[in-house]
């Protein structure tokens, strides 16, 4: 018995979906009918810009599935900037009393929901720090080390072990932005909306900061 | 004391520390603190505190009405320069308007009604202008700030639009499903940043209408090309699920095992044979018991399919097609039934999704045509959009339905500059105080004029070029240079700035602009 070899899958439908004109392979429309193992469908989350919508028009009734929702991802962020974890949580929950009291006024703007919460919640955080007069946690990710050094231009086995004292030096602003780019792994456009500033002048501000960590790294190596 | 405490990569929470700290009752409960009713602390006032609460109000209630009193749209600076285009537009037809810089009004016929409701016949005039660029914004006096999440947002803006209609000086409204549609030539042709708002002067607040997204229209006299279905038909049925014929005794038969991923439809039944067809040439039956040692399938139409045996240097091409003996060939016959059945339902939902798509895409064509329609038809329109334009250049347009007269924008909320704080007082060059009426700080990179409330505390971002106009309380305009911005040290608190003058009967866009 002979084994038929060729190229794998002959286009058999041009189908037009989506405004795109593209080939349908006979393997896809038979794993509409589960003839083979298919990925089996699972019933989709509403979007986030479907549930904000839902949350604005009754609060009360669907406030819940926001809070489900985005609940685990903001006591993080605050979590990384806290020494305590009941810190966190009171925190967190004046986070989300000012999302219910002003999520009318929350305008789309095509970036994650999350970076709007993320900036009422370093809000929070800066808020709580000027009140206790206290140093502000800061935690570092050795895993983002790698692309700081890269960045900076700095030897990652040695920023490593120099970064806690060279943070020291640096002022609150770029601390901000290694915690959002490197440590949260933001893009720009989500460090701008989290900062409030424009995604040129994050990108500009990085490279500064940048610039600087490596001269603070240059002088703390030398101590 | 050390600026941050450091922790070296900490693990995150737990999932039972999230749980753990998870309390949506004490959330909406502290939300509801915020609802408390005015009056309720009054009951435990002492008469004192009561007096002081009612001075306190009787100043807010003043304020508030003084605020009632302003006007939404509040211009502190005299402008000829802004007047609107004028157009008289004969009701009973449709009419197509073009504004001096290329935008498009259309406006169907029978649109408007008097405020009563009564149909409006004979002509109406149409008002209508735009504003563009920080000049434009600052002598409109229209309000651009957006409030969100407690937060002063202002926007920064791709383009705005005000339209008027009157009938012998009284103004008409547009009538419900009669809406009007404006095609707004924008300078920005973001696709995806701007949104949609029409200012609500009775709420004083702009109101939210969707997002906004640009057409771009080619600045070429032929038509926009426009993708159309060029693809071959679809492959027939019995190519897709194959049902095999009846084996036929008299005549030769293989079998092959065919790559499940490239024949599907072979692999669809078991015992499948391969019957030799007539088209055959020069069928060798000897051929059927030599040891292949290679085989290539080749799909032909009518289910027939082109097998090519190869060993060495010696070949045979075969055309058969699939066949099933009696016993197998009714569950065959079942099972392609089945397929059958599901293949016809997931057709009739492709194609309600088709014709879905279809009808968008009809749409956008159409709106691009008539665009374009216009464009080539109007002499004014095509000698406005190539002045200034290169011939291959896109230009962007923003359309709205505008179903009431008023003030629509296409604009994005933008955070408040940050950075430096200053303390500020503002003098002229003979070093006498100014008092503002409005301040207002300008970024060059941003298409924005953002309004400063607190006259004493300037915020601005240093990393950007600024300028900050101030418009006295005599109707005058001051500015402070972006190049003094660039003096003032980093640090500092307090801060004078000696204001440049310019006074004038009545400004334009471009005294603003020039300042920049």
């Amino acid at each position: 018995m002979n084994r038929v070899s060729g190229s794998i899958g002959h286009p058999i439908f041009i189908i037009k979906s989506q405004n795109i004109l593209r080939k349908v392979y006979l393997s896809e429309i038979l794993g509409v009918f589960n003839v083979k193992a298919f990925p089996v469908s699972v019933k989709q989350a509403i979007s986030e810009e479907e549930l904000i919508r839902l949350v604005q028009k009754d609060p009360k009734k669907e406030f819940a599935q926001l809070y489900e929702r985005f609940y685990e991802p903001v006591l993080q962020f605050i979590y990384r900037r806290m020494d305590g974890v009941e810190e966190a949580y009171d925190i967190a929950a004046q986070v989300f009393v000012k999302v219910y009291l002003n999520i009318n006024k929350y305008t789309y703007k095509g970036l994650p929901f999350a970076a709007w919460l993320y900036r009422i919640a370093l809000n929070e955080v800066t808020q709580h720090y000027r009140k206790l007069s206290r140093s502000r946690t800061v935690t570092l990710s050795n895993k983002a080390m790698k692309s700081i050094a890269e960045e900076s231009g700095s030897a990652e086995a040695e920023l490593s072990a120099c970064m806690a004292e060279a943070m020291q030096h640096l002022e609150e602003q770029d601390v901000q932005l290694i915690e959002l780019r490197f440590f949260e792994g933001l893009p720009f456009a989500e460090v701008a909306e989290v900062l409030g500033i424009t995604e040129n002048n994050a990108k500009v501000r990085t490279y500064r900061m940048l610039e600087r960590l490596k001269e603070v790294y240059i002088k703390v190596r030398k101590r | 004391m050390k600026k941050y405490d450091v922790k070296n990569d900490r693990e995150p929470l737990s999932a039972e520390q999230v749980k753990k700290g998870m309390n949506l009752d004490g959330v909406l409960k502290e939300t509801a603190k915020f609802k408390t009713p005015f009056f309720k602390p009054l009951l435990v006032w002492t008469s004192l505190s009561i007096a002081a609460g009612a001075l306190i109000y009787f100043i807010a209630f003043n304020k508030k009405e003084q605020e009632k009193e302003r006007p939404v749209v509040n211009p502190l600076l005299s402008s000829e320069a802004l007047v609107p285009a004028k157009f008289t537009v004969d009701t009973s037809k449709d009419t197509t308007l073009i504004y001096p810089n290329g935008t498009v009004i259309r406006i169907p016929a029978g649109a408007f009604n008097s405020k009563d409701g009564k149909d409006i016949s004979g002509p109406v005039e149409i008002a209508y202008r735009e504003f563009h660029n920080p000049g434009d914004i600052l002598l409109s006096g229209i309000p651009m700030s957006y409030d969100s999440a407690g937060e002063n947002f202002q926007f920064e803006s791709a383009g705005m639009f005000e339209i008027k209609g009157t009938k012998d000086g009284e103004p008409v409204f547009i009538k419900p499903g009669k809406p009007l549609e404006v095609s707004m030539r924008s300078l920005n042709s973001d696709p995806g940043k701007f949104n949609q708002y029409y200012l609500d002067t009775a709420k004083k607040a702009w109101d939210y209408l969707g997002r906004d997204k640009p057409y771009m229209l080619q600045l070429k006299l032929d038509k926009p090309s426009v993708q159309t279905d060029s693809t071959k038909a679809p492959a027939t049925l019995t190519e897709a699920f194959l049902m095999p014929g009846r084996y036929n005794a008299e005549r030769y038969h293989f079998s092959i095992e065919a790559d499940k991923d490239e024949f599907p439809e072979l692999s669809l039944y078991e015992e499948v044979l391969f019957e030799v067809s007539p088209e055959t040439k020069n069928f060798d039956p000897k051929s059927v018991n030599i040891a292949w040692e290679e085989a290539n399938i080749e799909r032909l139409t009518g289910g027939k399919y082109k097998v090519t045996f190869r060993k060495a240097e010696a070949s045979i091409s075969i055309i058969g097609y699939p066949v099933a003996k009696e016993k197998e060939y009714a569950a065959m016959q079942k099972k392609y039934d089945a397929l059958y059945r599901s293949y016809e339902q997931k057709v009739t939902e492709k194609q309600k999704q088709e014709q879905s798509v279809e009808a968008v895409l009809k749409e956008e064509i159409s709106q691009q045509e008539k665009l374009m329609t216009t464009y080539q038809q109007d002499e004014n329109l095509r000698l406005a959009l190539q002045s200034g334009a290169n011939e291959a250049e896109e230009v962007a347009y923003r359309t709205f339905q505008v179903n009431k007269f008023g003030i629509w924008n296409s604009d994005c909320p933008s955070s408040m500059p940050k950075g430096m704080e200053l303390l500020a007082e503002f003098q002229n060059s003979e070093g006498a105080v100014i008092i503002p009426e409005a301040v207002f700080l300008i970024e060059t990179e941003k298409n924005a004029v953002y309004s400063l409330y607190d006259h004493k505390k300037i915020c601005f971002n240093p990393s950007n070029e600024n300028t900050l106009i101030v418009i006295t309380n005599k109707g005058e305009l001051a500015w402070f240079s972006k190049a003094g911005f660039g003096n003032i040290a980093k640090g500092t608190k307090k801060f004078t700035f000696k204001m440049n003058w310019k006074k004038k009967a009545s400004y334009t866009p471009e005294d603003i602009n020039a300042l920049l």
